[in-house]
Order: C-alpha cells, then structure tokens, then sequence
C-alpha cells in the first residue's frame, strides 16, 4: 500500500539514463538525484510484481520503463536491496532514507527512495555503491 | 562585442505594447555573433513554411563594425514571425529563439571552447565526452535541452583553473549539471557537481589516516577557483587528481 516501508530483503530497480551512465558502463552517482519536481528517487519494486525470477522481473521491469519513458541504447537498469541500501547510507552518513511503495494507478510496483534530498551528493554515491546487478534497459535482442 | 535585435510590430498588437523593440544581445566574440545569426537564419528557413498565420514582423540583426544584416523572408517585404492573431506573443517569441540559441548553439560554442584550449591536457578527451553526453540527451530527450550552459561555463572556468587535472568521469545530473568524478585505488574519491556562477558541491571519501579500512567522507559547497585548494590543504587531493 502506498506509504508502506519495503521489506528490508527485498530489491528495486531503477532505471538509469544514458546521460548517468559512467564510459566505462558503471552507472554513475548521478542515476540516484532527484530530477526537478521530484519529491523521491522513482524505482520499481521487484519482489511485487511476482514474477520467478530475475530474469522475468528484469523483462516486466523493462515493458513498465518502456511504457514511460524513451530508453536510450546506453541506458541500465540498477538492482539494488532496499535493507543494504538504507543501512549503508546510514552507518556511512548518520543520514535515514527509506524506500517506501507508492503505486501509481498505471504502475503498482512504482516506489520510491525518501528523504534523499538532505545531502543528495553523498547520499547517491553511498547508494551508488550498493548496487548489486546492472541489466541493459534495453531488451537484448 | 554587442549585437542588437531590433524588430518592428504590427498595429494589432496591444496598444500598451511598444511597437518598435530593442534586444540588446551581447557576444563574448565575433564567432558567437555568425552563430547567432545563423542560428536566426535556421529559425527563419523552419517558420517559412508556417507563413500567413497573418501578422507581420521583421528582424533586423545588427552586427558591430558597420555590419549589418536583414533577415526578410523572400519573397515578401517584412514576414519573419508567424504569430496568432490571438496570441500576443512576439517578445515571448523572441526570447524563446535567443533561448533556444542558447541551448543547442552556446552549448557546442563552450565545448568546442574547452577542446581548443592548448593548456588543458585533456582537452580533446573532455570536450569528446561532453559531445557524447549532449547527444545522448538529443536522443533519450529530443524535446528538451538538458545540459545546462551555466554548469558547463562553470566547468570550463574549472579546468581553465585546473589546466592539469586528469581526465574525470563526466557524467550529467538530472537538472544537466556536469559532475565530474575521480577515484584513486585506494578507494579515495572527488566528486564535484558544477553549478551556475562558479559555485560546486563536492563530496570527497578519504581514507582516514589513523584507522585502516575507514573511510572519511565529507560533502561540501565552494567555488571552481578555491574548491581545490580547499580539498587539498585538508586531504591532499592533488596527488590523485592532478597528472
């Protein structure tokens, strides 16, 4: 339900554009700001959408991004858990984020990562530095 | 060096409207002002085709040293802007052509800028990156131009300070700042978002000198001249950020 804290084992995944995408394909710090307007960092809330493995997550994951948005060739896909993520920012910063479920009517696995904004810099290169898989957002053909 | 646009209205727009208007345009050198006017040029060639929505304007670009150019479409004696009867949106358009110059022209201008300098040693490899990032915004968000300029005037007054810095990883942040970043091997770190008017954030994670495997991580505001010596004098940055 909308407002509700993500389970701490489960994972989102957030889609990085081309322009945050590091030359050596890492994705950059930059993937994790707030675009203007933004109250949160926007991800997909993987274990939600029930599919058995990554792989079809990763493909539903890609169909909602799609939908959305127009994927550039250099544009990931970061996989991230939501308790590592939120631990590390906070044993590394003193800094609480969160990661909370905010379903749109057209996306209910939509959520998002809170409270970045206090020190936006250093928290998206803590979080940065817990991504766990990168996937292109492009299917591979 | 400055260049003014100077354009006359027709009678239907309001009557608190001035009819003739001055836009003083400044150009740092002659070269942005030929771009300017071609870009006024380009503009011109796409809006033809939209000719005899029915109000009549005229563009004049006034170049300095007795230069001077008139933009009529041909053909007719003084239609340049095909404007709305409705819509009273003459000045409004005028700076939406300065401001699109702005994005697509001056973005390349202060690239091609920083690519030439003799003194950046990374030059060519910078200016390279930044191309590549502003095409990757013209494909993945053909609609809006999301490098900010003020960022990358910002950026380029940096290396002009820095000549020596090594080649960073350029990336964008959303609202198109440049963020340069630089890592060592061990495990220090400098990441710097460029703003407008010479300011930086910055986030540094150092090792910390008296318990192993700690990291010291720090974030900060300054300006592109003094962000350096700043860093530096606390953390020594300048033995894995300078060639």
């Amino acid at each position: 339900m909308k407002g509700d804290r993500l389970p701490p084992s489960d994972h989102i995944a957030r889609y990085c554009g081309g322009s945050h995408i590091s030359e050596d394909g890492s994705i950059a710090p930059t993937a994790f700001h707030l675009r203007p307007g933004e109250e949160y960092v926007s991800a997909q809330w993987l274990e939600y959408l029930r599919r058995k493995d990554r792989s079809s997550e990763i493909r539903e994951v890609r169909r909602i991004f799609n939908e959305k948005l127009k994927i550039g060739i250099s544009a990931r896909i970061a996989v991230l858990n939501c308790g590592q993520l939120c631990t590390h920012v906070e044993q590394a910063s003193g800094l609480n984020i969160k990661v909370l479920h905010e379903p749109a009517a057209d996306d209910l696995s939509h959520c998002g990562i809170h409270d970045t904004a206090q020190d936006e810099d250093l928290i998206a290169e803590l979080i940065a530095e817990k991504i766990l898989e990168t996937y292109l957002a492009v299917e591979p053909s | 060096m400055d260049s003014q646009i100077f354009y006359t209205k027709d009678s239907w727009f309001p009557s608190d409207e001035s009819r003739d208007a001055t836009i003083p345009v400044h150009f740092s050198n002659e070269r942005q002002g030929d771009l300017f006017v071609t870009g006024i040029n380009q503009v011109i060639e796409c809006f033809d085709r939209l000719k005899g929505y029915g109000a009549q304007s005229t563009l004049w670009s006034y170049l300095p040293a007795n230069t001077e150019t008139r933009q009529d479409l041909p053909g007719e004696s003084s239609s340049l802007m095909p404007i709305d009867p409705s819509e009273v949106l003459t000045k409004r358009y005028l700076f939406d052509l300065l401001d699109a110059w702005r994005c697509e022209v001056e973005i390349y201008d202060l690239v091609s800028h920083i690519g030439q300098s003799s003194e950046i040693i990374n030059a060519t490899r910078i200016a390279l990156r930044l191309y590549q990032l502003q095409e990757i915004l013209g494909e993945e968000s053909p609609d809006n131009c999301d490098m900010s300029s003020d960022s990358l005037r910002s950026f380029r007054d940096f290396l002009a300070f820095h000549p020596r810095v090594r080649y960073p990883d350029i990336t964008l942040t959303p609202s198109g700042n440049i963020y340069a970043r630089w890592k060592s091997d061990n495990k220090s770190l400098l990441s710097i978002q460029f703003l407008p008017e010479r300011k930086v954030r910055f986030v540094s994670f150092i090792p910390n000198r008296k318990h192993a495997n700690e990291l010291n991580r720090i974030s900060g505001n300054d300006f592109v001249d003094t962000v350096m010596d700043t860093l530096n004098r606390a953390y020594g940055v300048h033995n894995w950020v300078m060639e």
